[in-house]
């Protein structure tokens, strides 16, 4: 995983996730997610939708992104698992020059 | 400033409908919207006696019938939806019998055709002010269904 990536996992984790999410209150420890969680499927996190606008706000917040529509389709393509929100994350970061 | 015909774009009615009129800005991108508490409103018998105060999840319905309205005329539709989320509400002077509040509200993310992408979240920051002083701010996200 590269330094980058595993910053933004981290973010996602710790500060959404564990945090404003208050998955820490349900009992999640950090080592309980890797990339491949799945957030919206029941057989993994099983957020619903409001949880995952809150996920991808606070993303946009951390990384200063401009606010997208957020509707069924872009959540089911951003949201299946960690990886896929990291992804999207790197997608829209500036590129180096 | 393009006015919002209510009856057409807002499904809520009396005695839950708590915005007078919708106008919108293009110079600005503002929503602006007014709402005059009468002092009549069946809500301020209890709240409270003696003392009458607007509550707090009254001034935010009405923030978020401001958004609707204006979302729904971007729509050319009374679309069907809801409140998904409530951010960072404050309530920071009461409002009283006889105010009249001014709500600005600044869409956050654009708004594509009624037809395209199923459902989606809409979002808002709010403020509403009785003359030149706020009396509350909130951040909303309206949900929309197709």
């Amino acid at each position: 995983m590269s330094i980058l990536r595993k910053d933004i996992f981290d973010f996602i984790v710790n500060n959404i996730f564990l945090d404003r999410l208050e998955l820490a209150d349900e009992g999640f420890t950090a080592g309980d997610f890797q990339e491949d969680t799945q957030i919206l499927n029941d057989d993994g996190l099983g957020l619903d939708s409001v949880d995952v606008l809150d996920l991808l706000v606070g993303v946009e917040k951390k990384f200063g992104f401009k606010p997208v529509e957020i509707d069924s389709n872009y959540i089911e393509e951003t949201c299946d698992t960690i990886a896929t929100v990291i992804d999207m994350v790197q997608s829209r970061l500036p590129k180096a020059a | 400033m393009q006015c919002i015909d209510l009856d057409s774009h807002l499904r809520q009615t009396s005695p839950f409908r708590f915005v007078d009129e919708v106008s919108f800005s293009e110079t600005d991108g503002l929503i602006r919207s007014v709402r005059l508490y009468m002092g009549d409103e069946e809500f301020f018998v209890g709240h409270f006696p003696g003392d009458p105060v607007v509550p707090g999840v009254i001034l935010v319905e009405s923030m978020a019938q401001s958004c609707r309205a204006w979302l729904n005329s971007q729509l050319g539709a009374k679309a069907e939806g809801f409140i998904a989320s409530i951010d960072r509400a404050k309530f920071i002077k009461p409002v009283r019998p006889g105010d009249v509040v001014i709500i600005e509200s600044k869409p956050l993310n654009e708004i594509s055709e009624l037809n395209e992408g199923g459902s989606r979240f809409c979002r808002f920051s709010c403020v509403s002010k009785c003359g030149d002083e706020n009396v509350a701010k909130a951040s909303l996200t309206l949900f929309q269904s197709n």
